[in-house]
């Protein structure tokens, strides 16, 4: 019985998370013919959607924001949040207790509270479509975010380790590049995908702070798609960016979470 | 080839900024084995850490081959320490792990791959070199250790802590690996440090009780626990007016007035006859032990033993018990040793 139980659950979640992309990816591969005519299995498969949104510069330059804006984000964020972390970790300092809370405060800031103020505020500044105007509100979450990552793996490691690197005969610099870095690593990457996966999935700030290809992402591109004819939504084409999108998203998850949970337990050893 | 030499040295654990470790002053000479034994907490560690470089100092000065090292980074000490955790580096494979203070120290390629192979070989990790150390287990883990410091081309000296807690099967094989260097092994058993060491320091609270070669330490020890180190009977007394009252008899004694005493008697010193004072034991059933020791249950100590837990509930004595039930023993009174029943220090 509970069994039974626990397998209905099992197809129950999975046909609510997986049923929608699998529907999304059915529409990005049909014709205008047959997009309306739902069924999951896609009558005579064509690639034309794809082939049209990339021969656009409308998806293909929101593509190259999306990333540039992405990985800019992503590195600031790690480069900052490690040193923070590494301090929250392993040094005593007065309101070392206040920095996690307050971090935390910034982070749960509801977005939809911002953009309007921002809005003003980088047309004022200048900011407004550009990659920094995306780029600084999405520090604002994404470190927060890095930090707690990271603080929360550094404490795990094993520093005892840095002495014992030193008591093998290494430099500090010695110990900290061939011991510590290598035992850092798989949370450092953690952290960079999940702030990578942050800025890449924005859709609030992305549509409020740009206005044109400059800084356009992707999803906020969507919007902009223009149907086949006057008045006819461009669902093919949507969906076929929103699978471009989402795919490597999948991709990398299921690639570094099995690279990760590798990095994470093998050889770490407490006694 | 090293001579350490500690003058009033004090340390700080990993996590305090207050000493736990109290003005030590000793020297280890070159090739030289000390043990390092005391309970725990009493600083141990602490003094390995003080040694290789990774304890704060603040006081006090490490003198290595008569330079003064007390500032020195761990890597200008040349000394090989293993830890009392064992702990691998948890990211390398057991050969990388052993490989790692050999190129740390930049040794070439292939030397670093040989003594890789000929330390495994020795310590039978052969088999396990492209093993991950979290598929390790105790006793695997702890010849890692030993190996990651083995390995190493002969450094200035070995620091040793606890070495063999996971496996003391391979007490021989280390000493004889780590002959004629310098060495510091600590352990928490005085047994284990009597037997491996040339010279013993007795650490407690910090600061060291004594320091000795493991039969100075049977000979004169500065505590009830080193005492222990040989075989002793320890008996209550009290001391008044010159007399030192036992529950087996009375001695002559020129030690001040004190009650309660504990007394500590080597079964040695109880012999069948010579000079001394003549005690007659009240002997219940005898035992006798492989090394000639005689268990002689005197009825008055079964109480006392019960009411002080360092206290022998019998006599051992050297006397040849033979069909006899009271046994006449003679005693040199200045043979007898006196303890504080409550610190177990030496009077």
């Amino acid at each position: 019985m509970r069994r039974a139980g626990w397998y209905a659950g099992t197809v129950a979640v999975l046909v609510v998370a997986v049923l929608p992309v699998l529907w999304i990816v059915s529409l990005s591969l049909k014709s205008p013919a047959t997009i309306s005519d739902k069924r999951l299995w896609p009558v005579q498969p064509t690639l034309e959607n794809y082939r049209s949104i990339f021969g656009s510069a409308l998806f293909t330059r929101a593509l190259l924001n999306s990333v540039g804006i992405g990985l800019i984000t992503t590195v600031l964020a790690v480069a900052l949040a490690t040193p923070a972390a590494y301090a929250l970790t392993r040094l005593r300092f007065r309101g070392k207790a206040l920095v996690l809370p307050l971090t935390l405060a910034v982070a749960v800031f509801p977005p939809m509270a911002l953009v309007g103020s921002l809005f003003d505020l980088w047309r004022a500044l200048g900011l407004y479509d550009t990659w920094p105007g995306l780029v600084i509100p999405y520090l604002s979450f994404a470190l927060p975010l890095a930090m707690w990552t990271l603080t929360a793996f550094f404490r795990g490691l094993p520093w005892e380790m840095e002495e014992a690197a030193q008591a093998d005969g290494a430099t500090p610099w010695q110990g900290f590049r061939r011991v510590l870095v290598p035992l850092a690593r798989p949370g450092v990457l953690t952290a960079a995908i999940l702030v990578f996966f942050f800025a890449w999935n924005d859709v609030v700030f992305a549509i409020s702070l740009t206005s044109s290809d400059r800084s356009r992402t992707v999803p906020a591109a969507l919007a902009f798609f223009p149907g086949d004819e006057q008045f006819a939504q461009p669902v093919g084409s949507i969906a076929a960016a929103a699978v471009v999108v989402t795919v490597p998203v999948l991709v990398a998850t299921l690639v570094f979470q099995r690279r990760l949970v590798a990095g994470l337990t093998a050889g770490v050893v407490r006694p | 080839m090293s001579r350490i030499e500690l003058d009033e040295l004090s340390a700080c654990a990993p996590d305090g900024t207050a000493p736990v470790l109290h003005e030590i002053s000793l020297a280890v000479e070159d090739g030289e084995l000390l043990t390092v034994v005391g309970p725990s907490g009493s600083g141990k560690t602490t003094l390995l850490r003080a040694l290789i470089g990774l304890a704060d100092i603040p006081v006090g000065t490490l003198w290595l081959d008569g330079e003064d090292a007390t500032d020195w980074a761990p890597a200008e000490r040349d000394m090989a320490m293993v830890f009392q955790d064992h702990a691998p580096y948890p990211h390398l494979r057991v050969r990388d792990n052993l490989a790692l203070p050999l190129r740390l120290a930049g040794l070439p390629a292939a030397e670093v791959a040989e003594r890789v192979r000929e330390v495994a070989d020795r310590l039978q990790l052969t088999v396990h070199l492209d093993r991950w150390p979290n598929q390790l287990s105790g006793g695997q883990r702890q010849r890692l250790a030993l190996g990651r410091v083995l390995a190493r081309p002969r450094p200035a000296a070995y620091l040793l802590d606890e070495p063999l807690s996971a496996d003391p099967e391979l007490r021989g094989r280390l000493r004889a690996m780590i002959a004629g260097t310098t060495t510091v092994w600590v352990t928490p058993d005085i047994a284990e440090a009597a037997v491996i060491g040339d010279r013993v320091a007795v650490l407690r609270d910090g600061r060291l009780k004594q320091l000795g070669t493991p039969q100075d330490l049977a000979e004169r020890p500065a505590s009830l626990d080193v005492a222990a180190l040989a075989p002793l009977t320890v008996l209550p007394g009290s001391i008044a007016d010159g007399s030192l009252r036992l529950p087996i008899g009375t001695l002559p004694t020129d030690r001040p007035d004190r009650d309660p005493v504990l007394v500590g008697i080597r079964p040695a010193d109880l012999r069948p006859d010579g000079d001394g004072v003549r005690l007659t034991l009240l002997a219940g059933d005898d035992g006798v032990e492989p090394d000639g020791t005689v268990r002689l249950r005197h009825p008055a100590l079964a109480r006392a033993a019960a009411e002080n837990p360092a206290v022998s509930a019998e006599i051992l004595a050297r006397v040849d018990p033979a069909g006899r039930r009271a046994v006449p023993v003679v005693l040199d009174p200045a043979r007898v040793l006196l303890f504080d029943p409550d610190t177990g220090a030496a009077l």
